[in-house]
């Protein structure tokens, strides 16, 4: 607080009393100001108060005058709404960078209250500190004679948080009328693979879910593979009319790996009339949904479900056609494809990084067990199992170790299970079916015999600092190494893609993660007309979130051969 | 969770989630089969109506299409604004504490029990019931009312130990206000009321005196809801219990939480508590263009608020910055039509093609004129104007507005209300512009102000108005300036150095004329506003001035009871600070005794500044002699915000207090012996020093002020100024002022802003008094 401003703008952060006074002191003496307030509505706790009255005046009506004043006075300019973002004060400047929200309603608003009376949505009035309720049109009306309004069309929690914000409010809602083949259609205008995604999303809409804090969330992924199945139902009632494109385009598109991803853009491309092929290396359609996901959380015929509705668009999906270093992307273009997606997925185990790793038989990497399970070969790979890491993929593989008739499953993690990365409740199921799981405990050498793996020597850890990711660092307790027996260790520590199909000269920029670096905003890589999205920029990520990605690669995709 | 009161409940809450059927754990083996089952019809139906859909916007539309005049803008996006700039003013009004946090409070379970701004809600006639005083859970009639203090305020356990400041006078006003409005009974559970302002003391005793309620100083253990429509209470030592109707917390403040983002931001260190605490020493030499007021500086009542705004931003008036304004040169009279304002006087847009050529060059119609966009349109034809003409809304005031804006000549703007625009338009404009003054007024000098007393408020005030180009005269009884001020600013530990620039800035500046040895004798209507006659050094004096200011401070009460003077180990806690600070003390057993000349029949108001006096002292000379013993005893502590810290700290150090119901009574000699009526029971103490907290007193240094001034002074003895919060140092005398402790008991960086926040105002009224008579 002093007195050596000379200035002749300013900016007064705050609509409560003290900056409603600030203001308009300063604006009275010729002062330009700017009012930024973060809520909808000027005169803050004061507006609230009854009893703190003073000589005739109830605060209320001393909060009315000041804004009234405020309103009307041509030197200030309110901005409701608005949240400060970030303040920099250099050269005896101050910039303010700042987000409004829309208060959604003009100038030209009379105050008349038609909307007041027409609005079916009843929200606690925060003003009246949730003793009532009022209208989604908040109104400062009765309490000021400013009279402001303000329209709170917010999107829900649950279709924010969802990658690819399916408007999750409106198909519980046609569900709970009964109103099922709207909802399916709700659910395809976001969500090309809703069957696949009832059943294995990691569905943080639920996490969020305001009903949450009242008791439990609502099962929205629950629901979603419900009306999944009633349309799985009526296609085989031969009730079901297929999709059509909007328009019939001659331009070709190339996409590689039929996985989510690729299946995205494949759908939504085919959806606005391009002729999509897609390039897939595997022998069966679907990518990690088919060789990752086992078969007991995704049966088959539903994920093949959902690629039938997409190959209905007239969508051609080329099996056993693996791009190598012969067979490139560039002559996808020499066959006339004008755009090409790159989505390939991560399928390159890490390594452990122990001695006698690679040495012995019976030790192999989740994703070539899981791989070789999912494509028909069912025989028991051993007795006594150990899984290593903590995340989906090492469950799957438990669980599908025991499956395969395997006596005794273990999960080995370094960390506890706070920090485990696996959907919680795959965890407890996975410890329902006899999968035992040791947490705090490492691997430092496998022991063999005869080529063979015979066990191996761990080590427990405990926790120390936060690290980068956000979760305690494990850390070796000195001196407590312990030895366990095993004829299979399965490391599932995580992925990378695999990209040695590229010939050397691919000119791509790769980053150290060897995954494509692309534009986040298009899903562009460096290389013109070249897209990638998926599993092989993020590295090993959800079904949903490789669905975004093919959302924004296919709208730039669009966009590109449009120009 | 936001707990549902008084309203229909979801009808679908009970509804569990349900639960996915999935194939039994011994079929799982040697197979593949699916393990989730999937939901029935049955199922989906009924967990897809546990969405509440939010209660928010669904998107239907309703209001658009209801929207005559088409305001609704439904579409409308989140926008990124960025602006820039010579200054800011961080402002809150703070947040409440949670009390969802503490289930002992029974707020998460009861909905009985409510918060202080609940309660304010619920007996507003704009609230929920029209303002009829209605419990939450079944709209009956509350009869008894608990109201518990200190709820997330004065407890160190949650990181808390600040006083809110706000909450005891609020509660006994909500008591009151609930007891006149349906004669409920009341029971306020506190840990000591320190109820803030002035009238406060008087507030508390008539309260006190009331039959109807009841002060329980306990700590409240557990509220729970009774089951019979009723809450318990469980309280004090012994475990008491009670019921009552309806509870309401009177929740603390709590530092708003983005604050702290900004103030890393903004370089600006925070207390621990996440507020701005600025000390005297701040204030002397803060600069800068980020600056803070309400409740980021602590917890502050609304008057304060606006005084700390006022203060804040009362520092533009500076003319000196304003360039002179300049003619219009040109040969054209520019045409402007505001669209805003057009439209109010239902005129069409298409009124500026009416005019034709004429003499006059249309410029076209903006939104807002007076808004950013205009602006630019304006200054861009001022080069060749010889007038510019504005059709708008209001006429008269924003003339001068506009000329200010362009930094024009006043007469330069001609502005028509778009009301009068009928008939021909040439005309109209014609004849407006000719009956506008033909000579452009000149901008006169403000005139002279007289500030009476430079202490804290004095200086700060004179200061200011130096700053802005004002005449200051400083009159003053003693021999020298800023006698007070130096003493109080250098008791709280600000350089001697700075203590003496701040002075000197004042003293020396070419605007300031001292008077020193002066009292004011009368004061009269003059050409400027008023002459006030001095007295000074014998002579007389007549000096002419537009505005008065009165910041005499206040004096010290001289004790004459517990035998002051009388034994010279009996001593004021000023004398008490002086003797430390030249080691002339060095007993072991010290007492000190609170409100003497305050909170008593004489002085029936709390004197603000001693508690933290004594507390300071206290814990300054345990650091000069360790193991003294120092015992406090007092009338209920009256410590406000921060200063709360001090008093954990002495309790830390081993400092007793000793809370007495009446006054203490010292009789013997070496050592002196002192009689306490505790609350606790009758004790009896040995000391060596007793020192006593001698209050603010007047004496009749105001009455004699306020008959020369002819202003009032109120019962306790202060000068009256206005209940206006907006405006709060209005006497009762047109253009006399009053700030600081003149005003009411206040601490020093108090007075110091309210002296800079007088000095705001009085210079913004003579400013635009100046532009009045100039029209």
């Amino acid at each position: 607080m002093t007195n050596s401003i000379t200035s002749r703008s300013l900016i007064v952060v705050g609509g409560g009393i003290a900056g409603l006074e600030a203001a308009i002191e300063a604006a009275r003496s010729g002062i330009d100001v700017t009012l930024v307030e973060e809520s909808p509505f000027l005169g803050g706790l004061l507006l609230k108060e009854e009893t703190i009255s003073s000589g005739d005046y109830p605060a209320l009506c001393l909060a009315s005058r000041l804004i009234n004043e405020v309103l009307e006075h041509p030197r200030i300019k309110v901005l409701t709404n608005t949240r400060i973002e970030k303040v920099r004060s250099a050269d005896g400047k101050v910039r303010v960078a700042a987000k409004r929200l829309p208060p959604r309603v003009g100038i030209e608003c009379t105050s008349c209250g038609a909307c007041l009376l027409v609005c079916p949505i009843k929200p606690y009035d925060t003003f009246n500190e949730g003793l009532m309720l009022r209208t989604a049109i908040d109104f400062a009306g009765p309490r000021t004679f400013g009279g402001i309004y303000n329209i709170e069309k917010e999107i829900p929690a649950c279709q924010e948080r969802c990658p690819v914000h399916i408007d999750i409010r409106r198909y519980v809602g046609l569900i709970a009328s009964g109103r099922y083949e709207e909802a399916i259609r709700v659910i395809r205008e976001r969500n090309p693979l809703p069957a696949v995604c009832g059943r294995i999303c990691p569905h943080p809409c639920e996490s969020v879910c305001n009903r949450g804090r009242q008791d439990e969330p609502v099962a929205i992924d629950a629901l979603k593979r419900f009306v999944s199945e009633y349309e799985i139902a009526q296609r085989r009632a031969g009730k079901f009319v297929p999709p059509k494109p909007k328009r019939n385009l001659r331009v070709k598109v190339a996409v590689v790996g039929a996985g989510p991803a690729g299946l995205t853009v494949a759908h939504d491309l085919a959806m606005e009339g391009f002729r999509v092929t897609i390039f897939e290396a595997a022998p069966v359609p679907g990518g990690m949904m088919h060789l990752g996901i086992p078969e007991y959380r995704l049966p088959r015929d539903i994920l093949m479900s959902d690629i039938e509705y997409i190959k209905e668009l007239g969508v051609e999906i080329k099996l056993n056609s693996p791009l190598t270093k012969e067979f490139t992307v560039d002559d996808l273009f020499k066959q006339d494809y004008k755009a090409v997606f790159v989505g390939v997925g991560a399928y390159k185990g890490l390594k452990l990084r122990v001695p006698g790793e690679d040495e012995y038989e019976g030790f192999l990497d989740c994703i070539e067990f899981l791989k070789r399970v999912n494509l028909g070969d069912k025989t028991k790979p051993g007795n006594k199992v150990i899984v290593i890491g903590g995340g989906n993929s090492a469950i799957d593989s438990a669980r599908t170790a025991l499956r395969l008739g395997c006596d005794e499953v273990t999960i080995l993690y370094r960390r506890s299970r706070k920090e485990m990365p696996a959907n919680p409740w795959e965890v407890e199921a996975a410890e329902h079916e006899g999968v035992k799981i040791h947490y705090l405990a490492a691997p430092v050498k496998i022991l063999g015999s005869n080529g063979k793996v015979t066990g191996m020597v761990c080590t427990k850890m405990k926790l120390g600092k936060l690290d980068a990711s956000g979760r305690r660092r494990p850390i070796p307790i000195e001196g407590s190494e312990f030895e366990v027996e095993a004829d299979l260790i399965i490391p599932a520590i995580s992925q990378q893609p695999d990209l040695s199909f590229l010939p050397d000269d691919h000119g791509f920029e790769i980053s150290r993660w060897n995954s494509f670096v692309v534009d986040e905003r298009t899903m562009a890589t460096n290389r013109e007309g070249i897209y990638a999205g998926g599993d092989d920029v993020t590295g090993p990520a959800t079904v949903i979130e490789a669905i975004q990605a093919g959302h924004i690669a296919a709208s730039s995709i669009k966009e590109y051969l449009s120009r | 969770m936001k707990k549902p009161k008084f309203i229909p409940e979801f009808q679908d809450i009970p509804t569990q989630r349900q639960k996915m059927p999935e194939l039994p754990v011994e079929e799982r083996r040697l197979n593949f089969k699916e393990v989730e089952l999937g939901f029935t019809e049955e199922m989906a139906l009924k967990e897809a109506a546990r969405c509440l859909s939010c209660r928010r916007c669904i998107g239907c539309g309703l209001c658009l299409a209801e929207c005559d005049p088409g305001a609704v803008v439904y579409d409308q996006q989140t926008e990124s604004i960025s602006i820039e700039a010579d200054g800011l003013i961080y402002t809150s009004d703070g947040k409440t504490y949670n009390p969802d946090l503490d289930l002992t409070l029974g707020y998460a379970t009861c909905s009985d029990v409510i918060t202080s701004y609940e309660f304010e809600r619920l007996i507003s006639p704009t609230g929920p019931f029209g303002g009829y005083l209605l419990r939450p859970s079944d709209g009956e009639i509350p009869r008894s009312i608990a109201f518990v203090q200190c709820v997330g305020s004065r407890n160190e356990a949650i990181g808390a130990d600040f006083c809110s400041t706000t909450c005891c006078r609020r509660s006994l006003l909500q008591a009151k206000r609930a007891h006149q409005r349906d004669d409920v009974k009341v029971t306020v559970f506190h840990k000591g009321l320190r109820p803030i302002g002035k009238d406060s003391e008087l507030l508390l005793a008539e309260l006190e005196a009331s039959d109807w309620i009841e002060f329980v100083e306990a700590e409240v253990h557990e509220i729970t809801e009774n089951g019979k429509g009723s809450v318990k209470v469980t309280f004090g030592r012994d475990k008491s219990q009670a019921e009552f109707d309806l509870v309401v917390l009177a929740v603390g403040v709590r530092a708003d939480r983005d604050f702290r983002r900004f103030a890393r931001a903004a370089g600006r260190d925070l207390n621990r508590f996440g507020f701005v605490q600025n000390s005297l020493k701040d204030l002397l030499d803060d600069v800068g263009a980020i600056r803070f007021a309400g409740a980021v500086c602590g917890p502050v009542t609304a008057h304060t608020a606006v005084i700390q705004a006022k203060a804040v931003s009362s520092s533009g008036f500076s003319d000196v910055a304003r360039p002179e304004p300049r003619s219009l040169t040109g040969d054209k009279v520019l045409v402007y039509g505001c669209r805003y304002g057009l439209k109010l006087g239902g005129v069409s847009e298409k009124v500026l093609e009416q005019l034709g050529s004429n003499g006059f060059e249309q410029r076209g119609t903006y939104s807002y004129l007076c808004h950013k966009e205009g602006r630019e349109a304006l200054s861009a034809g001022i080069a060749h104007a010889s007038h510019i003409v504005i059709l708008g809304c209001h006429s008269g005031k924003y003339e001068t507005f506009f000329e200010d804006l362009l930094n024009l000549e006043r007469g330069s703007v001609t502005l028509i209300s778009a009301q009068d625009l009928n008939g021909d338009i040439a005309r109209t404009i014609k004849q407006a512009m000719e009956s506008a003054r033909l000579e452009p007024a000149v901008r006169r000098k403000p005139p002279a102000v007289c500030i009476v007393g430079s202490g804290m408020a004095g200086l700060a005030a004179s200061r200011m108005l130096l700053r802005n180009g004002i005449t200051v005269h400083l009159v003053e009884g003693d021999s020298e300036i800023g006698i007070g001020f130096k003493r109080i600013a250098l008791a709280e530990g600000v350089e001697a150095e700075t203590v003496d620039e701040y002075i000197r800035s004042v003293k020396d500046d070419e605007n300031a004329k001292i008077h020193v040895n002066s009292r004011i004798k009368c004061l009269k209507k003059g050409n400027q506003g008023y002459v006030i006659s001095l007295d000074s050094d014998g002579g007389q004096w007549d000096i002419e001035c537009g505005a008065v200011l009165i910041a005499t401070g206040s004096g010290r009460y001289i004790p004459e009871e517990f035998g002051y003077g009388t034994n010279p180990n009996i001593m004021t806690q000023d004398e008490f600070a002086d003797r430390m600070s030249t080691n002339g003390i060095n007993a072991k057993r010290v007492l000190m005794v609170q409100c003497v000349g305050a909170r008593d029949d004489q002085h029936r108001y709390c004197s603000r500044f001693c508690c933290r006096q004594v507390l300071e002292n206290a814990l300054r000379y345990k650091e000069v002699v360790e193991d003294a013993q120092i015992t406090i005893v007092h009338k209920g502590l009256r410590l406000f915000g921060f200063e709360e810290i001090l008093l954990g700290e002495a309790i830390e150090r081993g400092v007793e207090l000793i809370q007495v119901k009446a006054k203490p009574r010292i009789y013997g000699e070496n050592p002196l012996k002192v009689a306490l009526e505790s609350t606790e029971g009758n004790v009896e103490l040995e000391a060596d020093v007793i020192v006593l907290s001698a209050a603010h007193a007047h004496g009749e240094m105001h009455k004699d002020l306020a008959t020369s001034l002819g202003v009032e002074i109120d019962d306790l003895g202060f000068i009256n100024t206005s209940p206006d919060p907006l405006e709060p140092f209005d006497t009762s005398v047109e253009g006399v002022l009053a700030c600081g402790l003149a005003r009411q008991p206040m601490t020093a960086e108090e007075a110091f802003v309210e002296g800079l926040a007088a000095a705001g105002t009085i210079c913004r009224r003579l400013m635009t008094r100046c532009e009045d008579e100039a029209d």
